[in-house]
């Protein structure tokens, strides 16, 4: 059973963030949007400007082999630089340890069109699509950290199920967004961010 | 895995920007250089080479190569992407890194080249010449690159600042030159040495200086 403890956390409009998440669907929802997406950011990896994410009491911004077990969307996603995104979705694919090919992860989403198109012609909401198509597709993953999930392109019935499943086998998913009703419509324990400060008292561990 | 991945980024980018067309801009300015310092022994393309092309023209190219890959950023936002997805930063800096530090030896070797050859007339001896200015090239490309990853940690502002100190400390002969690219090539490439040193010294101090500033780079921030 994994678990994600973050501990003394602040970076930029995120003032305080500090709790813990266990295996289940848990929704973060807040009115600033700033304050969410650097959650998110630090959530997935992305170093703070101070404490630390842990993931089974491994930092996460220092310790590769634990962010290569977190499936994320970010609210700015980037590709890295590539030729076409099917060889950008490759490399990515390999920094997390994936043997397979970009079009295992873009098919099933009905993305594989894409794959020969070069990265940087993909805008904002393309861009989040392909990062939620490589989020879900990891097999891997112990914990998911989704920014606004229900706002892709993608069939919103393979969103939740995907989500759905990645619970069920006991990942910790954590969905981050600022529309309270889209967060609550997936249900499960909820938290705030209110303030810049992580309200996590309503989460049932 | 992470150092291919790394490598693979800086290239993608470099290539995307288009750098030859830079390049050979840079090129063609040494060449017309070259032309009109033209003479039948080494004094043109000494002054070629220590005048115009190592002191302005080599680092700003280097320079260029930087800013074409990384733009305003530091290295690490380069790399972010792969990075949050589980790469080690670490290894991915350097093998950013040394692309970037290989594009800068190549291109500094073909502009010793040119300004050698535009400079000097067709004899037996300009081989000779041709060969150890690409080598004398190649190494303070290498250090430049080595440099401007240093200054990268700090983004534009960063590689701007580590260029004024090449030229205000390197141009010296002192000790206060030993730690810059500068000193090193213009004794390794025929001009004045750093503390007195052989042209071998000034190979080794060059090649040392690539290696350290990459290291030192590398190992900074978090993996």
């Amino acid at each position: 059973m994994s678990r994600l403890e973050l501990s003394g956390v602040s970076d930029g409009a995120l003032r305080l963030a500090a709790g813990r998440f266990d295996p289940a669907c848990t929704v973060v929802s807040g009115d600033d949007a700033s304050a969410l997406a650097a959650l998110a950011a630090v959530m997935s990896g992305v170093a703070p400007a101070r404490g630390q994410a842990l993931l089974d009491g491994k930092p996460l911004s220092a310790w590769p082999p634990a962010r290569r077990r977190v499936a994320s969307v970010l609210a700015r996603e980037a590709l890295p630089p590539a030729e076409s995104v099917g060889r950008a979705v490759t490399r990515v694919l390999a920094a997390r340890g994936d043997e397979r090919r970009a079009n295992d992860v873009l098919e099933p989403f009905g993305l594989g069109a894409w794959s020969s198109k070069r990265s940087v012609a993909l805008d904002h909401d393309e861009l989040r699509s392909v990062a939620l198509a490589l989020a879900l597709t990891h097999a891997a993953a112990d914990l998911f950290v989704l920014y606004e999930p229900a706002s892709s392109s993608l069939d919103r019935v393979l969103v939740r199920e995907r989500i759905a499943a990645a619970v069920t086998r006991g990942a910790v998913v954590v969905l981050v967004s600022a529309n309270t009703a889209v967060a609550e419509s997936f249900g499960g324990p909820h938290a705030a961010v209110v303030g810049g400060v992580l309200q996590t008292s309503v989460v049932a561990a | 895995m992470s150092l291919r991945l790394g490598a693979e980024t800086a290239r993608d980018r470099l290539v995307g920007a288009r750098p030859w067309l830079f390049v050979s801009a840079a090129a063609g300015v040494v060449a017309a250089i070259g032309g009109t310092e033209r003479t039948d022994g080494a004094s043109g393309a000494d002054r070629a080479l220590l005048g115009v092309t190592l002191p302005f023209v080599v680092p700003l190219v280097c320079d260029a190569l930087f800013e074409l890959a990384l733009g305003r950023s530091r290295t690490s936002a380069l790399l972010e992407p792969l990075a949050r997805h589980g790469a080690d930063r670490r290894t991915l800096a350097l093998g950013a890194l040394l692309t970037l530090t290989l594009a800068c030896a190549l291109a500094t070797a073909l502009l010793a080249v040119i300004a050698v050859g535009s400079a000097t007339t067709l004899s037996a001896a300009l081989v000779r010449e041709l060969d150890a200015s690409a080598w004398g090239g190649a190494l303070a490309g290498a250090a430049y690159g080595g440099l401007l990853a240093v200054g990268s940690l700090r983004g534009r502002a960063g590689r701007l600042w580590v260029l004024a100190g090449d030229f205000f400390f390197g141009s010296g002969s002192g000790p206060f030159a030993v730690p810059w690219p500068r000193g090193h090539a213009r004794n390794l490439l025929g001009g004045t040495p750093v503390l007195e040193g052989s042209p071998s010294f000034a190979a080794l101090m060059l090649a040392l200086l690539a290696a350290s500033y990459l290291s030192f780079t590398a190992s900074r921030g978090p993996s």
